[in-house]
């Protein structure tokens, strides 16, 4: 079997006293779907950002096809990736078009033909070709974050990270956005990490799970054990019940500042 | 007492090394900045809308301060110089006065007011945001697409606010000595001329050059380590507008001193 094309082997990461992962290990094969899932708080979008290289990780190693990213030039940047962030994260100082079209705009294709580009990419997502001109802050926030799919996925990348696409969408919208993802990964090849709260987004994207607890991995595996895991905390979460060990947990523990 | 005298030399000196990591980093930060100036890909469109934000929209304030400026040295230096009955000096001070000193710095302290402040509110909610980590998963490095462009805006664009405010300022003191001290128009003008030399502009301009680069770096330092939440970015506006007014106080007497001693 090939190395997985990410790996994480180890991982820590503080912010101050808050010590919110603690040896995260985890990979995912080119072209599968690896959905995390976890409490709020646990620290998912951390994780990804250790990944991107956004956040320096305290201790660990993570992999990009089997070579260590702290020992390659350019780290992460290597790699032909596109990223949805949790709050669109969308450039409020140029229109939505310009932001999908972000990195075509600095390629050598013109003006015209980034613009078609991006209006296709925006009609992928469920956005009419009008709001292309609107700016982010015209926007709702189910509108934002389609438009941030829109722009991580506008350079047809061959890993995408996921972070909530579904989250403030209405249910029909949100089954739009899992068969985009579904998509890229079946028809496109494309490695997906997607993190989740929707339980129903995970059965449809994810071939494989992770579940995050505070700072470490408590579950991992195929999305069809995700029923028989035999964890009552992957349990609990899958079937949002307020009395479990998650919540047990929170309250044991001192206050995480 | 000897306690309190001690506790006091206990908080300077902590104070003063936390001054000096300050400008340390600012420094770091400020190099590769300027770095990146060297190296292609130059981003002109945010370099133009740099140039629009700090150097056009700037011109009403500065313009504003050197006129009511220029018109107050007119009366101090008449009511200072009637002492020694020297009130036909009037018109070369106010003009050196203008270009070697109050042009670059009131315009630096306005500048300083105006842009270090937007500068850091931008780029500060762009941090909390996570817009500049967005900028790095699209492949383009914060520092050259937003510090770089800034930078060089602001050091150019601030000689020519400071040239700008230069004539402003002379012009204010020229209609109140016209209008209320009664010199004759075509004397105060021909006396401003007289005796005023080109070093006396060109120091003001290299003074307000540095100033702008001052401002530029001081507001995107704070604004791209701004900490998270609405309250991380007002505290990153109110240091971006403290520190580059400190700083240009600071820079101005140094430069003063490296001028005069030339
Ligand atoms: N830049 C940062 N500085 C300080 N603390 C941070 C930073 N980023 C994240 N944290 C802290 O790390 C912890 C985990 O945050 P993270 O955003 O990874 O949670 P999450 O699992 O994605 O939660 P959610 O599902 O709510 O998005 C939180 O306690 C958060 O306060
Ligand atoms: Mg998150």
């Amino acid at each position: 079997m090939p190395p997985p094309a990410i790996q994480m082997t180890g991982v820590e990461k503080s912010f101050g006293a808050n010590r919110v992962l603690r040896g995260v290990n985890l990979s995912v094969q080119r072209g599968r779907s690896l959905a995390i899932i976890g409490g709020s708080g646990t620290g998912k979008s951390v994780a990804v950002k250790c990944i991107i290289g956004l956040v320096e990780p305290d201790a660990g190693s993570i992999f990009l096809d089997g070579k260590d990213l702290s020992r390659t030039k350019g780290g992460f940047g290597s790699a032909n990736y596109g990223m949805l962030f949790q709050g669109g994260a969308l450039f409020d100082s140029m229109p939505v078009w310009q932001n999908v079209a972000f990195r075509l705009l600095r390629g050598s294709r013109g003006k015209e033909a980034a613009l078609q580009i991006a209006i296709e990419k925006l009609a992928r997502v469920g956005l009419s070709a009008d709001v292309a001109h609107l700016y982010p802050s015209e926007l709702s926030g189910g509108m934002l974050k389609r438009a941030g799919l829109a722009r991580a996925i506008a350079t047809d990348p061959e890993i995408i990270f996921f972070d909530e696409p579904t989250t403030g969408l209405d249910p029909i919208m949100a089954s739009v956005i899992n068969e985009l993802i579904r998509g890229v990964v079946d028809e496109m090849g494309v490695t997906a990490v997607t993190i989740t709260h929707d339980m129903a987004s995970v059965r449809t994207i994810a071939h494989e799970v992770v579940m995050l607890n505070r700072g470490i991995v408590e579950w991992a595996g195929n999305v069809d054990d995700l029923g028989q895991s035999g964890n009552s905390a992957v349990e609990q979460f899958v079937n949002g019940n307020a009395e479990g060990p998650l919540t047990a947990a929170a309250s044991r523990l001192p206050p995480a500042t | 007492m000897v306690r309190f005298a001690s506790n006091i030399f206990v908080h300077v000196g902590r104070a003063f090394l936390a001054g000096c990591r300050a400008v340390g980093r600012i420094s770091v930060f400020a190099a590769e900045g300027v770095s990146h100036l060297a190296r292609p890909p130059f981003y002109f469109r945010e370099f133009y809308q740099a140039l629009l934000s700090i150097g056009f929209f700037s011109l009403p304030v500065v313009g504003l301060t050197a006129f009511f400026t220029g018109g107050a040295l007119a009366l101090q230096i008449y009511a200072g110089g009637s002492r020694f009955s020297a009130e036909s000096a009037v018109p070369s001070i106010v003009a050196i006065g203008m270009a070697r000193e109050l042009g670059p710095v009131l315009c630096g302290l306005m500048v300083a007011g105006r842009v270090a402040s937007s500068i850091a509110a931008e780029l500060g909610t762009m941090r909390v945001t996570e817009q500049i980590d967005a900028l790095v998963t699209l492949d383009t490095n914060p520092s050259k697409y937003l510090v770089a462009p800034r930078i060089a805006a602001a050091t150019l664009a601030m000689p020519v606010l400071a040239g700008i405010g230069d004539i402003v300022g002379i012009f204010g003191g020229y209609v109140v000595g016209v209008s209320r001290l009664g010199f004759n128009p075509s004397s105060y003008l021909q006396t401003t001329t007289q005796f005023l030399e080109t070093a006396d502009v060109v120091s003001g301009l290299v003074k307000a050059a540095v100033f702008g680069f001052i401002v530029a770096v001081v507001g995107c330092y704070h604004g791209m380590n701004s900490e998270r939440g609405a309250k991380g970015v007002g505290r990153a506006t109110t240091n971006a507008v403290a520190t580059s007014s400190v700083l240009i106080i600071a820079t101005n007497f140094a430069l003063t001193e490296l001028f005069f001693a030339a």
